[in-house]
């Protein structure tokens, strides 16, 4: 009688020591999670945080690329050298925060830098750019829109 | 186990979300976007998928698949299949049993081969994001996929290597992402016009189970359309103006596409836009001519008035057919991209009688509800740790009693954190600390949650001792405050039970108080601050007085003397103005200028006899001056 009460009191015993034990495993389990996620956010707002500082002109420079574009194409128009000279002025500063054109002209297509708008034939090789593509330090930031011959 | 990820498959773009520490978020590109064209562009044995293989469309017309999303599960002959054929370049044929299928180069590969590769790139974005493999996913389809169209999407995913674990209504998903589910019994419209479609859904939602009770559309209706004409707009004005067509100038139309585009966007947020397209082409003598024109959005909705209306009458259909009335609707929801135009929120709003959701990007809310349905598969939802906050600012009571805040309110708990503070007078051997909670900037306006003495602080100038007080909240509230001796390593602590239950009454209360008392509160602080500051600055000069005042002129000296006087009377006087305290500290600071001047000159001759000293043994010594003794970093307080 006594066995039976005692070993009915280990089987519950062990019953309650089994479910604590599967919700200490599912504690632990969310504890490495939550850390998992910590450290991967910590990591990514590292990395993002890098890219930010080194990008931060990026808006700005895009916002500027269009009117300068346009700039561009009064030069052309009008061929005045005073206007040359501001535009090679704007280019020279740009570049100094590492804002570069992707050269295009001539060139095989490249899917990384350009985008086609329209092909006369084969479709192998630029030979008119309707949007000129930049890059800021290694990150294309336009596009080159490209017609292919 | 791996994360379960949410994919919104669309028609023209899609998009990947995940939870992270119970909420969620998009996952960006490769390209760093937060959605990709739903597009996939074949090369050789290189396929391009997303933003490269739309750049590319045009040279690749005949070997790059958009919209494919039109044929998954469907059969050649089926109506709609034939529609969706005449707005493809790429060749459509029949495959196995009748199926439509993609075929590139002769290859044959069914439209749930095209989506893979569309969903092995969302995999793939989604495993350099999180760090992890991922191969587990939710996917969403239109509420109208029947059961072929959902085979074939869950086919797609186990081609791309990811398990399905459900295939989710997107406007359901979208209902999702804006936790509808927990509101009870209610009925949803969901409107979705994104890039190139446009579907209606009407769901009903009950303990937590939606059931979708009719949708309606248009296949062919979306922002495309609204691009195309603002093109044709611009075009024909351009031709009214200059007479000249520019619809044979490909570099032209090019531009007009992209300016129409940015135009449609603008007008979201302002009522007028600058077309301005400068040499957009020549005039028949050669004179260069510019396109410059002004959009209003009022001009805009006229444009597009009846691409709206089109969308009405779907939604009336949906109506009859869940045999609802528009009235009968609980929550309206927004998604796609063009839901940001105004007119079409309007449009929507008064046709339902009410304001509809929009909080959540309408580009993203379909993959952020489908990772809120992965949530709760995986049990990242469901069994979320519901982290408490501190409804309060918890701080301390520092000198001139002032509220220094320790712990911001909304701070999630269990946090701690310490701050090291010292004393405010010469020889204090004890400090009080009194726990505070509140908003308010002055110590007696908040509520004391207890108060404890640390003593044995060895006897030193002010300022000099260094204690660090800590307060530890852990995850039931209890807040935990120690104060340290950090010379003597005395230290004494308190704790305080039920720092974070109070009732919401009591918090709002509260909060409102300091709202309201916010000016004042911020100048009697600044008043105190200025008085802290003028009682450190005289306790500075009257030490530098008895040690170099002897070397000081007797006017310079009586000067400072009177400044430092009247600085401490203002100092002591309750209802002094910030303004001449700052006047007296200003002035005692100038003259006591003089005091610098022989400070300097004493320092000087000391250090000429100095190195004549050191000249005299023939060493050298260097300059030391430049090296200041690191400042105490902390202000004193108490």
């Amino acid at each position: 009688m006594k066995n039976k009460q005692t070993e009915k009191v280990i089987s519950e015993e062990q019953q309650k020591i089994q479910e604590l034990q599967l919700l200490l495993a599912a504690s632990l389990e969310r504890e490495k999670r939550a850390l998992a996620d910590y450290q991967n956010l910590q990591r990514r707002s590292q990395e993002e945080r890098r890219v930010l500082i080194r990008m931060a002109n990026k808006d700005l420079c895009q916002a500027l690329l269009q009117p300068l574009e346009h700039l561009s194409l009064a030069a052309k128009n009008i061929q005045d050298r005073g206007l040359d000279m501001v535009i090679e002025q704007f280019w020279k500063e740009l570049a100094n925060f590492s804002l570069q054109e992707i050269p295009v002209l001539g060139q095989k297509f490249d899917l990384q830098t350009m985008e086609v708008v329209d092909k006369k034939d084969k479709g192998e090789k630029v030979i008119e750019v309707v949007r000129k593509g930049y890059q800021l330090h290694d990150e294309v930031i336009q596009h080159a829109q490209v017609i292919l011959d | 186990m791996s994360k379960i990820i949410g994919i919104d498959l669309g028609t023209t773009n899609s998009a990947v979300a995940v939870m992270q520490g119970g909420s969620p978020v998009i996952i960006p590109t490769s390209e760093g976007r937060n959605t990709f064209p739903s597009i996939v562009g074949f090369k050789g044995s290189d396929v391009i998928v997303g933003d490269p293989a739309k750049r590319q469309m045009v040279l690749n017309a005949k070997k790059t698949v958009n919209s494919v999303k039109r044929f998954m599960g469907r059969k050649l002959n089926d109506s709609s299949v034939k529609q969706a054929i005449k707005h493809v370049s790429y060749e459509v044929t029949e495959g196995k049993d009748g199926m439509a299928v993609v075929s590139i180069d002769g290859k044959k590969y069914t439209p749930q081969e095209i989506s893979a590769k569309i969903l092995a790139k969302a995999k793939a974005d989604a495993e350099s994001f999180l760090g992890e493999k991922v191969d587990r996913a939710v996917i969403t389809v239109p509420a109208y996929f029947n059961d072929a169209q959902r085979q074939a999407t869950k086919q797609a995913g186990e081609i791309a290597g990811l398990k399905v674990e459900r295939i989710v209504n997107e406007p359901t998903a979208a209902a999702l992402a804006y936790g509808l589910d927990k509101k009870g019994s209610q009925t949803i419209a969901v409107y979705d016009l994104g890039g190139g479609t446009f579907d209606i859904s009407i769901l009903e939602i009950g303990d937590g189970v939606f059931e979708v009770k009719s949708t309606n559309g248009d296949t062919f209706l979306g922002g495309d359309d609204f691009d195309s004409a603002i093109i044709e707009w611009i075009v024909s004005e351009f031709k009214k103006e200059q007479g000249k067509d520019l619809t044979k100038d490909p570099q032209a139309m090019q531009r007009i596409k992209d300016s129409a585009e940015k135009a449609k966007i603008e007008l979201s947020a302002s009522a007028s836009t600058e077309i301005n397209q400068p040499f957009i082409t020549q005039g028949d003598d050669g004179q260069a001519l510019h396109l410059t024109l002004t959009l209003t959005r009022a001009k805009l909705e006229e444009l597009v008035d009846d691409l709206i209306k089109k969308s009405i009458e779907p939604v009336k259909k949906a109506l009859k057919d869940a045999k609802l009335e528009a009235k009968d609707i609980n929550e309206v929801v927004l998604v796609g991209g063009m839901t940001r135009m105004p007119k079409v929120q309007k449009m929507v709003e008064e046709f339902f009688g009410k304001e509809p959701h929009k909080g959540v990007n309408p580009d993203e809310v379909v993959a952020i509800g489908a990772a809120v349905q992965a949530g709760v598969i995986s049990g990242d939802v469901n069994d979320v740790v519901l982290l408490d906050v501190t409804p309060l600012t918890l701080g301390i009571e520092t000198l001139g009693g002032i509220r220094t805040p320790l712990i911001d309110r909304n701070t999630t708990i269990p946090t701690s954190k310490s701050q090291v503070f010292s004393t405010a007078a010469d020889n204090q051997t004890q400090v009080e600390i009194n726990v505070l909670q509140g908003e308010r900037e002055m110590a007696i306006d908040n509520k004391s949650l207890g108060r404890f003495i640390l003593d044995g602080i060895p006897a030193a100038m002010r300022g000099v001792p260094q204690i660090e007080v800590t307060f530890d909240i852990d995850s039931n509230g209890i807040l935990h405050v120690t104060a340290k001796d950090k010379t003597s390593g005395k230290e004494q602590k308190i704790t305080i039970a039920n720092s974070t239950n109070l009732s919401e009454e009591e918090v709002e209360k509260m909060k409102a108080e300091a709202e309201k008392f916010a000016e004042a509160d911020k100048a009697k602080k600044e008043l105190i601050e200025s008085k802290n500051k003028a009682n450190s600055v005289a306790f500075e000069m009257e030490k530098q007085l008895k040690e170099y005042g002897e070397h000081l002129e007797a006017a310079d000296r009586e000067k400072i003397e009177e400044n430092l006087k009247q600085l401490k009377e203002l100092a002591a006087k309750e209802d002094v103005a910030k303004e001449d305290l700052e006047k007296a500290i200003e002035s005692t600071m100038t003259s006591a200028q003089k005091i610098g001047e022989v400070m300097q000159k004493a320092q000087a001759a000391k250090a000429s006899s100095a190195s004549d000293q050191a000249k005299s043994e023939g060493e050298t010594t260097s300059d030391k001056s430049d090296k200041k003794e690191a400042e105490e970093g902390e202000v004193v307080k108490e």
